[in-house]
Formats: structure tokens, C-alpha cells, sequence
């Protein structure tokens, strides 16, 4: 009997959906481009040039962009020792934003915590910050109240050695508290930070034109306690934003036209803002690249019979299609896999690849009407 | 044609006489604001005086918000972004400058292009060789009601179209059409690269503008649904990079059911 596509894969190739930013997400199967060594270079850069860099890395749905940031994750965690990379995998819909930023920080902190208590049982707190909101933060980390109440758990801040926090249902509260975590990660030698912030999105549907006024104000505000500090008690922060192209709207429309509202009271922030990575992939080397590394991380090793089966005309018909756009894509390689699967075919054709367009077109079709 | 075709055509009030002096009192307002508008249409479209505040909210809604307002933005003419703004939209882009004769056979243009390929009527149904309002006849008083509007304006508007009407009004001028570009993709991506900033997400509306005006300043008249069908092409081509908006609205540019907001040309990396 002729081998089939099943005997060609240990599991299905392409796995549709992103998942969650984690430092794990895609480990396997994620293609590295030329388009993610260019962004890496670029936070390379900001790091060695400024003391702070907001930025959004701007995307279509299914473009990629958490297992970019991801990516970044792995690559910056591996890096330098003096690299703290902290993902958050989005900002919890309640209450204020700025206070759901604050608490996927320290929530995003979880994976390096028993690093970072390592090296605070290494040292004494200094002496020059003693009763600041840093040292709130020092002693918050090795108090599980208050460390789960500012990760998202919800009450008020308990007092911790007679030093009263900051209020965090208060936007000057979360500045200040933002501020002292980071201070508290300056003096435990790291002098890098990177912040991946992921579903950025959801807060442009969410809340209002007020809140989100509120809330790109406090990035400025941010902005500005970073540049004037000037890495003298804070580290040098990246910090990237994924979004989509509602995103770049929405935080202001003068990101993508000419034509400056009035009310566009995000004016400032876009001065500070440094320029958006737009994650778009449109050669067909990409493509290539993308499935050839998928089908070889689930491909069966079978060094004697060294078979691809897919036809590359294939996976050009439904790049070409999909304009781009990886979750489609793979999407529909997935389909054309699962056809090719039932009906236990040797290869993986073009005929295969204009069904598998075919289903997904009617279906887009269908939820549209 | 079915009436649910016929349904698709958008209620204009506007009487076709009406549309260019509203066109003027849209590019001649200061700053896109929605006040300055109003105050042109309520002087040279409906002159009317008012007294109090309320006399002026109710001749907004009159004449503004009942007549001029619907048919600029349904023809692409005008964006409306309430309350504050009310800004002309890429086809309305190029007519602040050019004179009265230019004027009209560009809306002309624009208009029977949105009938065309804005609405995918056939050229059987429009002036000068059908008409809308005979077409819906058998549709019943509900769609001719529907379609009279466009109608009146496309019977209107014949005699100014650079081609359908009397040719020697614009014969210095060239039309864009849809098909301009047919087997040499090159050139059309070269006028894109040209125009287009590199490696920066501009909305769809800038991408319309920035290539009509291109053209215009070389004495070619394009109206932005043509532009939409190279913008399509050079997408599909994997030419152009476009996101998808946050929703569909009147300014997206649809390719298949993606409603398109904003497009990137790349720049060579």
C-alpha cells in the first residue's frame, strides 16, 4: 500500500490559533523571518539609545503577532543577564486601565519570581529609598496579600512595616506604584526591561474615549519619569504594544491620516511614541519557509525516503489568497492537510488547496451575510 | 434587475441641481469642521437666516442632516464624523482647486462610477442608455421612490461626463479607468510606490486621495472607485500590505468580505 499523509506527520503541521503570550507559545513551530530579526535589532537599538520607547507592533487579526512577541520572549530572556522581559498577555477589563496594566505587570512578573527572590535574599534593600513605594514593593513581593492583591486579586493594599501604599484605584496611585516596581528591578541589577503587552486592542473596544484619554496619558506620564530619570534610579524600558490597525486608530487618527482632530487629546503621547513595526509578511520565501518549518518540526524522520508532500504550487495558491495573513494560511493548510488525510492521498496538491480556499471563503461569506 | 438589486441603491434627496454648489460650500469650508459647512450650505445651497440657536438646529437638520449630508457621503464625496466634522473625501480631494467646467465632469465621473462599480449597476439600467427610475418600474412606488434620487442626479450629470456626455468638453483631460493597468501591473505598482509613503499604515481614504491627486496633477481624472479596483489588484498581488478595520464602515475598502482600513506599501528592506 502507498504511503499516505498520515504516514508522513506525527501530528497535524499547523496549529491554527496563536494562544497566549508566554515565554513557550510557539516554541517549536515558530518560523524565524527576516522580519522578526528586524524588529529584534530595532529593541536592540532603542535599549542602547534611549532611556524609554513606546511602541506598537501593528498587525492583522492572525498576523502573528503573539507568537512574535513570544518570540521575543524566548530571545531576550536568553540574552543578556542584566535583561528582564516581562510579557503581559492582556489587561483585565475592569476598573481602570492603567490599574489593569499595573497588575498584568506584576502578574507577567510570576515567571522570574523565584529568580528575583533569590537575588533579594542576596542583598539589603539600600538604605537612600528606605520608606519610598519601593521599598512597599520590596516587601510586597515576599507577602502573598499584597503581592496577589497587586496582581489582579482585587481589595486594598495592606500596609507592609508602617509604610502606606499608594491608592491603586487612583491613576497618580498606579504611576507611582509603576514607577517603585521598576526601581525595585533597577536595584536588583537588571538595567534592561523589556514589556511585551499583548490584546491591546480590547481596551479600544472596551472603554471610552475618557478612559482611553486617561490612559494614554499615562503612558506620557510614564514616558516622561523615564527620560528624566535618565537611567539614574530606573532601568532602560522597551515597552511594545501588539495591536491591530484599530489600534493605530484609535490611538490616534493622525497615525494614519493627515487630518488631526480636535479632540484628539493623544497628541502628546504620539510625540514620545517611537515609530510602529508593522508585522506584515508578503514574499513567497516566507511562505515557503513558514510551511517547509512546520511540516519539518511534525514531519516523521525518515532519512530514506526524504518526501515533501505538499506541492509548493499549493502552498503558493493559498499564500496568495490570504494575503498575508499567517492564521488564514495556516488555516487552510490545515484544511488541505485534513482533506488530504481523509481521503488517504500520497500528496498534498493544488486541487487539495483550492477546496480547502473554497470552504473557508464560503464560510467567510456566510458569517458576513 | 431583481428589486433587491435595486434595493441596494441609496435614498438621495439631494435635487442633482443642488449637488455642485454643495460640493463648493464642502471644499470651500475652513478646516473640515462641521459648523463651517453648515454655515456655507445655509448661505449659498439653502440661503436662510436664523435668529436663535434653535432656528439654526432646525435648519441644520432641514437642509443638512435631511439632504446634503446623505448624498455627499453615499457618493464618497464627503466623510462625516458627527458631531465635529464633516470633511471631503478623496473624490471631493482635487475640486477645490480646479474650475467650474472640471468640477462638473469630474462629478460626473464620480458618480456614474459609483453606479458602476460602487453599486455594480449595468451601463443598460443608466443614462444614456436606460434609466433607474424606468428600471424599478416593475419593482413597485417603494423602490422607484428608492432609486429616483440617483436617478435625477445621473440624467443631470450626463451632460457633463467627459465620455458619455459631449466629448469635447474635456478633451485635454484622460480618464482613468478600471482596466488601465491590464497586463502592466508594473506600472501600476510603480505610480503606487511613487505616491504612496513607504513602510507607514496611511488609511485607505489618504491611499484614494494621494492617487487621485497624482493623476490629476497630470491631467488625468480618476474617481477613488477606480482607484479602489488597483488598490485591490496591487493587494491581491501581494503588492500593497492592507489591515483590516475595525469594523465596516463607509470609507473601508472591501476586498471579498475583508473590510480593508488602512494599506502599507513596503519599503525595500
Amino acid at each position: 500500500m502507498p504511503p499516505t499523509v498520515r504516514d508522513y506527520f506525527r501530528n497535524p503541521p499547523f496549529r491554527t490559533l496563536a494562544g497566549s503570550l508566554s515565554v513557550h507559545t510557539g516554541e517549536n513551530d515558530f518560523a524565524e523571518l527576516k522580519i522578526h530579526e528586524t524588529l529584534q535589532k530595532q529593541i536592540e537599538e532603542y535599549f542602547k539609545t534611549r532611556p524609554v520607547t513606546v511602541t506598537i507592533l501593528v498587525g492583522d487579526q492572525g498576523g502573528g503577532k503573539t507568537w512574535t512577541l513570544s518570540w521575543l520572549y524566548r530571545t531576550f530572556m536568553e540574552g543578556q543577564k542584566d535583561t528582564l522581559v516581562v510579557g503581559v498577555p492582556r489587561i483585565e477589563l475592569r476598573g481602570i486601565p492603567e490599574r489593569g496594566l499595573l497588575e498584568g505587570l506584576f502578574k507577567g512578573l510570576k515567571p522570574q519570581m523565584e529568580e528575583i527572590k533569590q537575588t533579594m535574599g542576596k542583598m539589603e534593600f539600600p538604605s537612600n529609598l528606605k520608606g519610598t513605594a519601593a521599598e512597599y514593593i520590596w516587601n510586597a513581593i515576599s507577602d502573598n496579600e499584597a503581592y496577589s492583591i497587586l496582581s489582579g486579586a482585587g481589595g486594598r493594599l495592606p500596609s507592609l512595616n508602617g509604610i502606606i501604599p499608594p491608592p491603586m484605584t487612583k491613576t497618580e496611585g498606579t504611576l507611582e506604584l509603576f514607577l517603585a516596581l521598576f526601581r525595585f528591578l533597577s536595584i536588583l541589577g537588571y538595567a534592561r526591561i523589556l514589556v511585551l503587552m499583548d490584546e491591546v486592542e480590547s481596551l479600544f473596544v472596551a472603554y471610552g474615549k475618557s478612559d482611553i484619554f486617561k490612559f494614554t496619558n499615562y503612558l506620557r506620564g510614564i514616558y516622561d519619569e523615564f527620560e528624566s530619570d535618565d537611567g539614574r534610579t530606573l532601568p532602560r524600558l522597551v515597552l511594545v504594544m501588539s495591536g491591530t490597525y484599530g489600534v493605530l486608530a484609535g490611538v490616534s487618527p493622525a497615525l494614519v491620516t493627515r487630518q488631526i482632530d480636535e479632540s484628539d487629546a493623544s497628541q502628546a503621547l504620539l510625540r514620545r511614541l517611537a515609530p510602529s513595526f508593522y508585522l506584515k509578511f508578503e514574499s513567497m520565501e516566507d511562505a515557503l519557509e513558514i510551511a517547509s518549518h512546520r511540516i519539518g518540526v511534525h514531519r516523521k524522520v525518515t532519512p530514506d525516503n526524504p518526501y515533501i508532500p505538499y506541492d509548493e504550487k499549493a502552498i503558493e495558491y493559498v499564500w496568495k489568497y490570504n494575503t498575508g495573513n499567517l492564521g488564514n494560511f495556516s488555516r487552510d493548510l490545515q484544511q488541505m492537510y485534513d482533506f488530504a488525510l481523509k481521503e488517504r492521498a500520497s500528496k498534498i496538491t493544488l486541487a487539495h488547496a483550492k477546496r480547502a480556499v473554497a470552504v473557508f471563503q464560503k464560510v467567510d461569506e456566510e458569517s458576513k451575510s | 434587475m431583481s428589486g433587491a438589486e435595486l434595493n441596494r441603491i441609496p435614498m438621495l434627496k439631494l435635487p442633482a441641481k443642488k449637488l455642485d454648489t454643495s460640493l463648493v460650500a464642502l471644499v470651500t469650508a475652513e478646516n473640515g469642521l462641521r459648523d463651517r459647512v453648515i454655515d456655507n450650505i445655509l448661505s449659498s445651497v439653502y440661503p436662510h437666516t436664523w435668529r436663535t440657536k434653535e432656528e439654526r438646529a432646525a435648519l441644520e437638520k432641514r437642509f443638512m442632516r435631511a439632504l446634503v449630508a446623505p448624498t455627499l457621503t453615499r457618493l464618497h464625496f464627503a466623510r462625516s464624523s458627527p458631531p465635529k466634522y464633516f470633511r471631503p473625501a478623496p473624490n471631493a480631494s482635487i475640486l477645490k482647486e480646479k474650475d467650474d467646467e472640471f468640477r462638473k465632469s469630474y462629478t460626473a465621473l464620480c458618480v456614474f462610477d459609483f453606479a458602476t462599480l460602487g453599486l455594480g449597476l449595468s451601463n443598460d439600467v443608466l443614462p444614456p442608455n436606460g434609466s433607474l427610475r424606468m428600471t424599478a418600474a416593475e419593482s413597485g412606488a417603494k423602490i422607484i421612490d428608492r432609486v429616483r434620487g440617483l436617478d435625477a442626479i445621473l440624467r443631470f450629470y450626463l451632460q457633463y461626463h467627459p465620455e458619455r456626455g459631449k466629448p469635447n468638453l474635456t478633451s485635454t483631460l484622460n480618464i482613468g479607468h478600471t482596466d488601465d493597468y491590464e497586463g502592466q501591473s508594473e506600472k501600476l505598482y510603480g505610480l503606487l510606490r511613487l505616491v504612496l509613503p513607504k513602510e507607514q499604515v496611511i488609511h485607505v481614504d489618504v491611499a484614494r486621495s494621494l492617487v487621485i491627486r497624482k493623476l490629476a496633477e497630470g491631467n488625468t481624472m480618476v474617481s477613488s472607485f477606480v482607484v479602489d479596483e488597483w488598490l485591490r489588484i496591487a493587494i491581491r498581488h501581494l503588492k500593497l500590505s492592507s489591515f483590516k478595520g475595525p469594523f465596516t464602515s463607509i470609507d473601508s475598502l472591501m476586498d471579498g468580505t475583508k473590510a480593508i482600513g488602512g494599506v502599507m506599501m513596503r519599503g525595500e528592506r
